[in-house]
This record gives structure tokens, C-alpha cells and sequence, in this order.
């Protein structure tokens, strides 16, 4: 399984990245959007795992870039906010299973991802 | 009309809300890279324990990021503590650097989303305006969020403070050009409402770019004594 971690806070995704590595799970980051996205046009994933709140661009719309690139890429939320709205947006995008409120356990997340790449071409 | 009606037309519950969300987001991403720090310390120690060398500067400086969390963890909290302590007493000397700089740390991170870094460029010299603090954080806070919608090329909202012979003048530099009349147009109910309850006017500066706020003489002092400050 290869992940893209996607947080604008750069020492949460390159230690979680180290740990799923630890793992066996190919895990790769991007601390803005931009990256993001030119790391989607080089590599293929399976799953993506999307901060909401990313600097200039929200995790949904990056979402919606992320998937012209690659159709059929699975996709899981990560928040620190709490917002019943926020809840309503992202889960409607994602599923509720697949939006998870920071800190997330690690344990957690690997079964998400699990459960996801036994789904058809995402959500 | 009551208390608690009068703080919700002024947009004040929202305000609160807003800042209380934004820290408490803040919080959750310091949480976050702790709980993945330590988590990745207890991997390592667990793999020794499999036979894999331990390598101890690597454990060093995970430790060191914890500890630097912590203090970032420790500054937010500092600031939601003086955010707090803004409603304890209805009216102070408040210094102007001091509210300032709080406010932007407050807003720091929903101006990052956009795009935008806010900057304080504050005289060191005593600039004092007695009022309400937390009317005056509310107001101000919505002046950072008008800025920043308003920001120029540069993505830099830079926030000043100068006294002038009737008051003193709260200045937010860095904006797009603008036209003044659209832009006092724009201007919400709570933001009116907050300006004529602190007795400010807000005025617009073409030429700089610039928004300023100005209060008058009557709800400022103009130096000399350093006020008290926030909380």
C-alpha cells in the first residue's frame, strides 16, 4: 500500500510517515497543497490522508484536484476541529467512517486504511 | 434588550467562538505531533528490544521535539489565558502593543489559510486606549479578518499604532487598492456597532494602502504611563 500524508503540520506527517514506514506501508508527505499535487502527478496511491484545513486550500478541494489526477484514489480526513458543520462537510465528502479528529491513533488509521483498500476505486 | 442578546448583535459570542475554535485547533495539532513523537520513540526502543541498535542521538532529539511542542503548547495556552482574563473588568487602560500583538497571534492561523502572514510593527513607547478590552479585541479582530480578505500582492497585513493629537490611530497596512465607499459598504453590522460603542472611527488611507482606525481623545491615553496591559 503506498499513502500520501497531506498536514501543514510538517513534524506530524513526517513522523507519522516514519511510522507507518516502520510498518511496511510506503508512506510519502507534502506540508502544502502544491506539493500535494506534484507529488500525485508523479507517483500513484492508494490511499491520500487529507488535513481539512491546508494553507490556501481547503482538504476538500485538494480532494477534488487530487482525484482529476488519479480517479479512483481512496481518500481519509484528518481535523482538528470539531464543528458539527465541519463534521457534516467532511463526512458527506469522505464517508463518516473516514474522517477522523486529531490526535488519531495510529492503529486507527492503518485499520481505515485497510478497510479502504478492500473497497472498488475509493469512495 | 438583554445582556446576552446585546453580546450576540455585536457579534461578540461568535467572536469568542471563533478564537476559542481556532486555539482549541491549535492544541490539537500540538497534541497530535506529541502523541506521533512519542509514539515513534516507543517503535524505536521497541525494535531494541527485537535486537535492533538503539541510536541514542536519534532518541535525543525526538525528546527535543516534545519539549519544543510543549512550549509552543505553553504559548497558546498563555494567550487563551489572556484572551479569557479580557472580560474581567468592563473598562481599562489597555496598552495598544500589548492587544495588538495578541489579537495577531489569535488570528495568526486563519490568516495562514488564506495565504496571508500578519505582521506587528509597534512602536516600543507607551500608547494607551482605555476601553472595554474585549469590545476592543472584538473589533480589532474583525479588522484583521477584513485586511486579510483585502490583502495586497504582498500577502503581508502589517498592523501599526501611532499617537496623534487627538487620540491615537491603530493603522492596518498592506492592503489591495481599494475603494472606500465599497469598502465602508462592506462593513458589518457587528463592526459598525463595535466601532460607535468604543467611540472609533474607522477612516480610509488610499494612498497607503491602509486601513486606520482612530480613537479619540476621550478613550485614549496618549503616553507617558504604560498601561497595565491584558490579563
Amino acid at each position: 500500500m503506498r499513502v500520501l500524508l497531506v498536514d501543514d503540520e510538517q513534524e506530524l506527517v513526517v513522523t507519522l510517515a516514519e511510522r507507518l514506514s516502520l510498518r511496511g506501508i510506503d508512506a510519502d508527505w507534502a506540508a502544502t497543497a502544491e506539493e500535494a499535487l506534484e507529488k500525485v502527478k508523479d507517483h500513484t496511491y492508494d490511499v491520500a490522508v487529507l488535513d481539512v484545513k491546508i494553507p490556501r486550500m481547503s482538504g476538500l478541494d485538494l480532494k477534488r484536484h487530487i482525484e482529476k489526477i488519479q480517479p479512483g484514489i481512496r481518500f481519509i480526513f484528518m481535523t482538528g476541529h470539531g464543528s458539527e458543520r465541519d463534521f457534516e462537510i467532511g463526512a458527506a465528502e469522505a464517508g463518516e467512517e473516514y474522517y477522523l479528529v486529531k490526535p488519531v491513533k495510529l492503529e486507527l488509521l492503518i485499520a481505515k486504511m485497510n478497510e479502504l483498500m478492500k473497497t472498488e476505486g475509493g469512495q | 434588550m438583554s445582556g446576552a442578546q446585546e453580546l450576540w448583535d455585536l457579534g461578540s459570542l461568535q467572536f469568542f467562538g471563533k478564537v476559542s475554535a481556532s486555539i482549541s485547533h491549535e492544541i490539537k495539532n500540538v497534541l497530535a505531533v506529541i502523541r506521533e513523537t512519542s509514539g515513534l520513540m516507543e517503535d524505536l526502543i521497541l525494535m531494541n528490544r527485537k535486537g535492533k541498535p538503539l541510536d541514542v542521538e536519534r532518541l535525543k532529539n525526538l525528546a527535543e521535539k516534545i519539549r519544543r511542542q510543549t512550549g509552543r503548547a505553553d504559548e497558546i495556552v498563555k494567550n487563551m489565558n489572556r484572551f479569557a482574563h479580557s472580560v474581567d473588568e468592563p473598562v481599562k487602560t489597555v496598552a495598544v502593543k500589548d492587544c495588538v500583538e495578541l489579537i495577531l497571534s489569535l488570528f495568526q492561523r486563519s490568516a495562514g489559510m488564506r495565504g496571508v502572514v500578519l505582521q506587528a510593527d509597534l512602536p516600543e513607547d507607551a500608547v494607551t486606549v482605555t476601553a472595554n478590552l474585549f469590545f476592543l479585541q472584538n473589533l480589532l479582530g474583525n479588522l484583521v479578518e477584513i485586511a486579510v480578505d483585502g490583502a495586497g500582492d504582498e500577502k503581508r497585513i502589517r498592523v501599526g499604532a501611532r499617537k496623534c493629537p487627538e487620540g491615537v490611530d491603530v493603522i492596518f497596512r498592506g492592503l489591495q487598492p481599494f475603494s472606500p465607499s465599497e469598502m465602508e459598504e462592506s462593513l458589518d453590522v457587528p463592526t459598525r456597532r463595535l466601532l460607535a460603542l468604543l467611540e472609533a472611527k474607522l477612516n480610509f488611507d488610499v494612498d497607503q494602502q491602509a486601513l486606520v482606525v482612530h480613537f479619540p481623545v476621550s478613550r485614549s491615553s496618549l503616553g507617558g504611563e504604560e498601561g497595565p496591559g491584558p490579563g
